[in-house]
């Protein structure tokens, strides 16, 4: 077996230098902002993941190593193993992702990425710490091994794939050429991903290409007409890193222990978020389907709209 | 990673690393404080974070720093709030506020939110803050109610 390297860990370095990069260039031309509270609870969220993984990951290793004896095929080292465990570990993440924000127990721990009102390098930092607890890695970490790849081709090349995923979270990029937006996961498409328009709620996915939104009908473009906000539903009212990490998993207790019935549990805490039993809270298909019907009813003109919006996020002089 | 030193020096050069990054952010700048100019940036913010919040009578605190919108033919009170650049809403229904105090034209408001509990607002004047104190009043949460949830 060879000795893979941790393609995050040595990608740290390059992290930071375009963080301060796109800080300056964000300074310098203001097509991009980094707020200090912010900034700083990301980079917390992202170092606590670090210290997380290290400490839960080896629940994950003693799955994969069992695991491993069930894998129906041999797969070895060889380049064509890796380029297919990158696109197969892709095609995982896709679906994976795509539970993480339609099962509020998944959800509990995603939200933290998205729970930062800002766009920018260091929002690729803001990670959850209880992630192998939700045992995501069970569900969708297991194919791959039993397929017959080794757990740590598959460990590298999902690794490769966030390594990829840290460069789009920016604004600096508006749009690439046609065939890399057709094909890949960009900063235009992850922009949409992140923000709350109702119109872009629940969509892109994709962890590196892009095709698998298109795939699945869950692919939204980037509208000039409609500049994304970014953050979750009901933003938090704190940059407290205990509050960003633990907020939904409390919601999720403090739901379940006012259930009436077993539905009602299983709704609380599988159901998508925003899920109740009455219908009374909001889920992403209660607020586009109302979003829709108002749009139906009164066209709005996101342009005149905008003109007399807030003074919100103006980027200092 | 399997080396117990390599580990620790890795972690302290990465909270070395998030302190610089934050101080740089400091010195460069480049935000301002989120402000609201007027009560139809209150509506916005509200309209488009609660689809379908119609804005009615408004209130903007003391510098902008955030607002108080009626609902119009509605029974709920919004809610807009700065938090550096940027804004945070809540549409306060029945139940959903835990105290409000009034000290002059100041209020403090705590909400049965674990993820926004606590906000101040100055506002004009005495008999302003009065008047939304007693509207805040009717969304205090009953004697051993259930707390309200964050989405
Ligand atoms: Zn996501
Ligand atoms: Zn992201």
């Amino acid at each position: 077996m060879p000795n893979l390297p941790d393609p995050i860990l040595l990608a740290i370095p390059a992290f930071i230098a375009l963080i301060v990069a796109e800080m300056i260039y964000a300074r310098v031309t203001g097509r991009a902002q980094f707020e200090p509270s912010d900034t700083a609870a990301s980079l917390t969220m992202g170092l606590g993941n670090t210290v997380s993984g290290l400490a839960l990951g080896f629940v994950a290793v003693a799955w994969f190593t069992y695991l491993e004896r069930f894998a129906l095929l041999e797969i070895g080292y060889v380049w064509w193993a890796f380029a297919l465990a990158f696109v197969l570990d892709d095609f995982v993440y896709y679906w994976a992702h795509r539970m993480a924000h339609t099962v509020r127990w998944w959800w509990a721990d995603h939200v933290v990425h998205h729970s930062s009102q800002h766009y920018n390098l260091s929002t690729a930092l803001r990670q959850p710490w209880l992630s192998p607890l939700t045992l995501k890695f069970i569900f969708f970490g297991s194919w791959l091994v039993l397929i017959g790849f080794p757990p740590a081709m598959v460990a590298f090349v999902g690794a490769l794939n966030l390594v990829y995923q840290f460069w789009i979270h920016t604004e600096v990029v508006k749009r690439l050429p046609y065939p890399v937006e057709m094909v890949m996961n960009t900063p235009s498409h992850h922009r949409v991903h992140h923000a709350t328009n109702p119109c872009y709620l629940d969509s892109n996915f994709a962890g590196v290409f892009i095709i698998w939104d298109r795939l699945f009908g869950t692919f939204v473009p980037e509208s000039a007409t409609e500049p994304c906000r970014y953050g979750i539903v009901k933003n938090l009212g704190t940059h407290n890193p205990m509050v960003i990490c633990l907020h939904e998993w409390w919601g999720i207790v403090k739901d379940v222990r006012s259930a009436r019935s077993p539905r009602e549990v299983i709704g609380y805490w599988l159901g998508p978020p925003g899920w109740s039993p009455d219908g009374s809270r909001d889920c992403s298909k209660t607020i586009k389907k109302k979003w829709h019907a108002l749009q139906s009813a009164q066209p709005v003109d996101v342009d005149e709209q905008s003109e007399t919006g807030p003074e919100q996020a103006a980027p200092a002089e | 990673m399997n080396d117990p030193l390599i580990l620790i020096l890795v972690l302290i050069a990465s909270a070395v690393s998030i302190t610089g990054l934050v101080l740089l952010n400091r010195w460069l700048g480049g935000w301002q404080p989120a402000r609201l100019e007027s009560p139809a940036g209150a509506a916005t913010c509200l309209s488009n974070d609660i689809v379908g919040f119609r804005a009615g009578e408004t209130a903007l605190f003391d510098q902008g720093t955030g607002a108080f919108v009626m609902e119009q033919g509605g029974d709920r009170l919004g809610l807009v709030w700065t938090r550096g650049a940027r804004f945070v809403t809540r549409v306060l229904s029945d139940g959903d506020v835990a105290s409000v105090d009034r000290e002059g034209r100041t209020l403090t408001l705590k909400l049965c939110d674990y993820t926004f509990s606590r906000m101040e607002a100055v506002m004009a004047d005495e008999a302003e803050a009065e008047l939304w104190a007693e509207r805040l009043n009717g969304f205090l949460r009953a004697e051993g109610g259930r707390d309200a949830q964050p989405a």
